[in-house]
């Protein structure tokens, strides 16, 4: 861990969670998203998978459970359009029924 | 949690990695008043322990040479609100925080003075950054 001393990130105030880009930037990876295909494990409203879709990820899918949060995760991907981003039906622990196999998976605030 | 972490696991590619982020109920949180601390925020027991097992798990993973450690950090979420008010309504609700503060001395002395003032909610996050440890 870095000790105290740690990197203070912007909110949305909205959701009252981090803007998405400090959120990865502060992980290190953001270097590491161009190109990728990333899972978004517990992805709710989308906020990370935007992210990084934005940070030049090739493909990325979010998972969740809840398919009220998946659905307006779908309408925002559709009004920005952003083709790259997908969104399934699916809990942390439904990941076995995947056939696809990605470069990065991220759980944010889901374990 | 381990079987959730083992299944993320199992969706990367040789090499890929997974990123653990979650709020670090070790650090408490706090609430600042132009800059100065005026109160500090426990983790609801529950949450603590859901927390403890979250950590177990990512170590039963890391034991079992599944991933690998690459580096690991804090950041800090920092919560602006207009004013108390909206602090005590967004705490109420909160599923993780228990719902009444710790305030200072300084803050109970003026709060009349300052419970229309801007405050920050400061909560440290954690976060490990792991790669897949190729099977032998």
């Amino acid at each position: 861990m870095t000790g105290s001393v740690g990197q203070f990130i912007d909110v949305s105030t909205a959701a009252r969670r981090p803007l998405a880009a400090d959120e990865l930037a502060a992980y290190g990876i953001l270097e590491q998203l161009r190109g990728a295909s990333v899972l978004d494990i517990g992805t709710g409203d989308g906020r990370l998978a935007f992210g990084a879709a934005r940070a030049g990820a090739r493909v990325v899918v979010g998972v969740d459970p809840d398919p009220d949060a998946l659905r307006a995760a779908r309408q925002r991907a559709r009004k920005e359009r952003l083709r790259n981003v997908s969104f399934r039906l699916a809990a942390a622990q439904d990941l076995r029924a995947f056939r696809d196999r990605f470069d990065i998976a991220i759980l944010s605030w889901t374990l | 949690m381990v079987d959730a972490l083992k299944q993320a696991r199992s969706v990367l590619r040789r090499g890929g990695i997974l990123v653990d982020a979650r709020p670090d109920s070790r650090v408490v949180a706090h609430v600042e008043h132009r800059g100065q601390r005026v109160a500090t925020i426990r983790t609801q027991a529950l949450e603590l322990r859901d927390d403890a097992a979250s950590d177990r798990a990512v170590a039963t993973v890391k034991r079992e040479r599944l991933l690998r450690r690459v580096r690991a950090g804090r950041l800090w979420h920092r919560m602006p609100f207009a004013n108390r008010a909206e602090f005590d309504a967004y705490l109420r609700e909160h599923l993780r925080f228990v719902h009444r503060g710790t305030w200072t001395a300084a803050w109970r002395a003026h709060q009349r003075e300052w419970q229309d003032d801007p405050l920050d909610l400061v909560r440290a996050i954690r976060y490990e950054v792991l790669e897949t440890v190729p099977e032998r």
